[in-house]
């Protein structure tokens, strides 16, 4: 095999598990349930797991492989471990969720397609890659949103993919301006250009504002984020989980290449660049301005779990490109240790939310909540946790998360990171309202009904594994730290 | 400078000059036959409706042709790398046909499933 092959094993692996998957699909008895679900659990877990066992014993390569269409680096490579966590965990809860059967075969092959598409957009050096992982993520999205032919999924369907494809078609144009700029689709040669002046200036602006529909449409940013609510509501509660972590992710993987391929060296120093000259801070500012506040206020007022959480999930997204702004290492190392933070409180949110829908029909009405604490002690305490993190609270891994994506925002002080530190406090004081009343409804309000709340020992085990995570992170997180910053290097 | 143009305006002369040769020739010297279907604008995969586009109709086509851009792509893929073979050598024999392979899998999945029926 030829040498630039080997660097491209993680995704070959997806590969074939997927192939396999729909021979197989093809050939089994199809009244088999349980057969046919052992089967997608099993290759899927094991092309995931050889996936990111090969990733780590390869973790120091620096390499670009495929005409330096693809850079695989030790940042590209904590993302998709980053990833394929993510779908570890999601396989565990697709097969486990009681809220829909017709998780079949086909279903998984979508979710191994979703990661390959990531990881493309994790390690994408060109333009086009860019835009292609971009549209291997969304299109295989749209198949697991309306998965479920029920309720409101297939609407939650239409709406991502009207959505979807015009987010997308208005980047591809930003990036064909880009390229009658440039003259390359190489993210590279964008750093190479020294044609900057004042007559081209604003078609730089245009081009930036028009990629950021792409970029504000993977991450749920506002003004971009009205797919993100019916979405996270209409698609199955573990469809929502793993969409409200890895597309997201992958989203600030392709932000960070975008902008900081070549803006800043090794060294962590700014150096001459042709994305220095354009004022895209201010845009990236006001838009994380937005985000915040859109997120936060939107939430309170939300009656859906998976609503909510949907609002919150932009809020958060909006704390984290608000660091964008600052051009330096310690910001990537933050956006990344947030991000590995939020993997664990949010998912662990829905896993727990999910649990409550399964007792109360498939409602995720906030009063079902109620007298949650008197139930299920052991849930709600897991439940709390997760709140209080997502709020900020020490000594919760949340905070922590804060803690750091405030620091590297302060790094250097300057007009617009002061107020987006301000603005982001502002908003963080305000989310402790709508997390608070979920506490709230599981402590002090009475249950009105008594039906009873309990799950099976695979889903306590792992709830207690996320709380300890989230708890062990928020007072020793300097190793975890330590090493992103070491991988975060361009 | 502006003699080497020369070929191609004539290029784009004779080019012209066939296309609407043709056209006219067929409008003054072919038999019509008006008919009603004949007279139908035309449409891929489904006929139109006068009475608007909000109601059902066949997925089949628009299934066809997504297989068929595939497979006419995989051709596409194939010529540029047949003239660099003897140049990569074994190893490019490999990845086409780990490709081809992938691609044969997708094909027994919709010949499978049935998309290439048209009943």
């Amino acid at each position: 095999m030829a040498s630039y092959m080997m660097n491209y094993i993680p995704e070959l692996i997806l590969i074939i598990g997927i192939a396999l998957m729909v021979l197989f699909s093809l050939f089994i008895d199809n009244n088999d349930e349980n057969k046919e679900r052992l089967l997608a659990i099993s290759i899927s877990t094991m092309a995931i797991v050889g996936s990111i066992f090969v990733l780590i014993m390869n973790s120091n390569k620096h390499v670009e492989i495929f005409s330096n269409f693809l850079t695989i680096d030790p940042l590209a490579t904590i993302f998709k471990i980053l990833f394929l966590s993510v779908a570890l965990v999601s396989v565990w809860f697709f097969a486990r969720s009681k809220e829909t059967n017709q998780f079949a075969l086909d279903f998984y092959v979508q979710v191994l397609t979703v990661l390959i598409g990531m990881m493309l957009m994790a390690s994408a050096n060109n333009m086009l890659g860019l835009y292609l992982g971009l549209e291997m993520v969304s299109i295989p999205s749209y198949l697991m949103t309306g998965w479920k032919r029920s309720n409101n999924g297939p609407e939650a369907a239409i709406k991502y993919t009207i959505y979807g494809g015009a987010a997308s078609g208005v980047m591809i144009f930003g990036m064909s301006l880009i390229y009658g700029l440039v003259g390359n689709l190489s993210l590279s040669s964008i750093a190479n250009y020294t044609h900057f002046n004042s007559s081209n200036k604003a078609l730089w602006i245009i081009s930036i504002l028009f990629l950021f529909a792409g970029f504000g449409y993977k991450v749920a940013a506002a003004p971009f984020h009205h797919w993100s609510p019916d979405v996270y509501q209409g698609a199955t509660t573990p469809v929502t989980a793993f969409f409200s972590v890895a597309p997201k992710a992958a989203g600030f993987a392709m932000i960070i290449r975008f902008f900081y391929k070549n803006t800043i060296t090794t060294s962590g120093e700014t150096v001459t660049h042709v994305l220095n000259q354009v004022p895209w801070t201010l845009l990236v500012a006001i838009i994380a301005v937005i985000t915040m506040f859109i997120g936060n206020l939107s939430a309170i007022k939300q009656t859906s779990l998976k609503r909510m959480l949907a609002y919150s999930s932009i809020a958060h997204a909006g704390y984290m490109i608000s660091v964008i702004t600052v051009s330096s290492k310690m910001a990537i190392t933050s956006i990344l240790f947030y991000l590995v933070i939020y993997l664990f409180m949010n998912i662990g949110a829905f896993i727990i939310v999910s649990i409550v829908m399964e007792n109360n029909n498939g409602s995720d009405d906030i009063k079902h909540f109620n007298g949650f604490g008197s139930k299920n002690a052991l849930l709600a305490i897991i439940m709390a946790f997760f709140m209080f993190s997502l709020m900020g609270v020490p000594p919760f891994a949340g905070f922590i998360g804060k803690v750091y994506l405030f620091t590297a925002l302060l790094e250097n002080i300057t007009a617009i990171t002061v107020t987006l530190a301000v603005i982001a406090i502002i908003n963080s004081a305000i989310s402790v309202y709508y997390y608070a009343r979920v506490i709230k409804a599981m402590y002090l309000t009475e249950s009105t009904n008594d039906s009873t709340i309990d799950t099976t020992i695979d889903f306590k085990s792992i709830l207690f594994i996320f709380a300890i995570i989230i708890f062990v992170l928020g007072v020793y997180w300097a190793p975890l730290f330590n090493l992103l910053n070491k991988a975060v290097v361009m | 400078m502006s003699e080497t143009y020369i070929p191609m305006v004539l290029m784009i002369a004779i080019a012209f000059g066939l296309g609407s040769a043709l056209v006219l020739l067929s409008v003054v010297l072919g038999p019509k036959y008006p008919s009603d279907v004949k007279d139908y604008p035309f449409e891929c995969g489904h006929l139109i409706d006068s009475d608007g586009a909000r109601k059902k109709h066949s997925i089949k086509f628009y299934m066809i042709a997504i297989i068929f851009l595939l497979f006419d792509l995989e051709i596409v893929f194939m010529y540029p790398w047949a003239t660099v073979f003897r140049e990569i050598g074994i190893t490019a024999l490999f990845e086409m046909f780990f490709f081809l392979g992938i691609l044969v899998v997708g094909y027994i999945y919709v010949w499978k499933k049935g998309v290439l029926e048209w009943e």
